[in-house]
């Protein structure tokens, strides 16, 4: 399954490899992908070829990597057309998924990067939504593009529910 | 505000993209199960790498 597989150069506890396949060939086809010494993330087959046609488009070519943010957004689309993935093409993918993994696990209102909510984390929103600080956007608790008031109540809110 | 939300949650919906189909590698973890995007969500993997090989 191409040359990214089980070489865990990400997190793999945050970002899965699944490996699509339309079973021209059949069991043979199918061993040439995935029968392989260290293979071991899921494949599944696509027949009817509905799921390639949404993801992709019809008639697209073969060997794309589509990588899906936490929103199931389409966010990354690269057609590879050697047969394995070139040192450069991998430390794109891989800097994608990071920035991917980073954007899924962001914990708002952490303005501290401690991974914890508590006081200090509103003493600094409070500095960002008075124009003290420069603008966080980890502190944009209503996810409305920018910091001010409605966002101080709101972590306040969360670190008292806590 | 409520609109908005409710807006952006519609469009979410418009935009997300899924499957669901049977893991056939018989070495995955996974194998046998019906496997996708949102499965692996729910187990905490929130990003998938979705690879799109042809078998010949």
């Amino acid at each position: 399954m191409c040359n990214l597989s089980n070489i865990n150069a990400w997190d793999t506890e945050k970002a899965v490899l699944i490996g699509l396949g339309i079973a021209s060939g059949g069991d043979i086809g199918l061993n040439g992908m995935i029968d392989q010494t260290g293979v071991n993330s899921p494949w599944v087959q696509d027949p009817s070829e509905e799921v390639w046609d949404v993801f992709l488009g019809e008639d697209a070519p073969r060997r794309q990597i589509v990588l899906l943010d936490h929103n199931l957004e389409k966010r990354f689309q690269q057609w590879y057309d050697g047969g394995e993935l070139n040192n450069q093409e991998i430390n794109e993918l891989l800097l994608e998924i990071q920035n991917l993994i980073d954007e899924a696990f962001i914990l708002l209102g952490d303005m501290n990067g401690d991974e914890n909510l508590n006081v200090l984390d509103v003493i600094i929103l409070v500095n960002i939504a008075l124009g003290n600080t420069e603008v966080d956007l980890v502190g944009d608790m209503n996810q409305d593009g920018g910091i001010n008031i409605l966002d101080v109540v709101l972590l306040v809110n969360i670190i008292l529910s806590n | 505000m409520k609109k908005i939300i409710l807006l952006l949650s519609a469009l979410n919906f418009l935009f997300a993209l899924d499957y669901a189909l049977e893991d056939v590698n018989d070495t995955s973890p996974t194998y046998g199960d019906i496997v996708g995007p949102s499965y692996f969500q729910n187990q905490g993997q929130l990003v998938s790498i979705n690879y799109f090989g042809w078998e010949t």
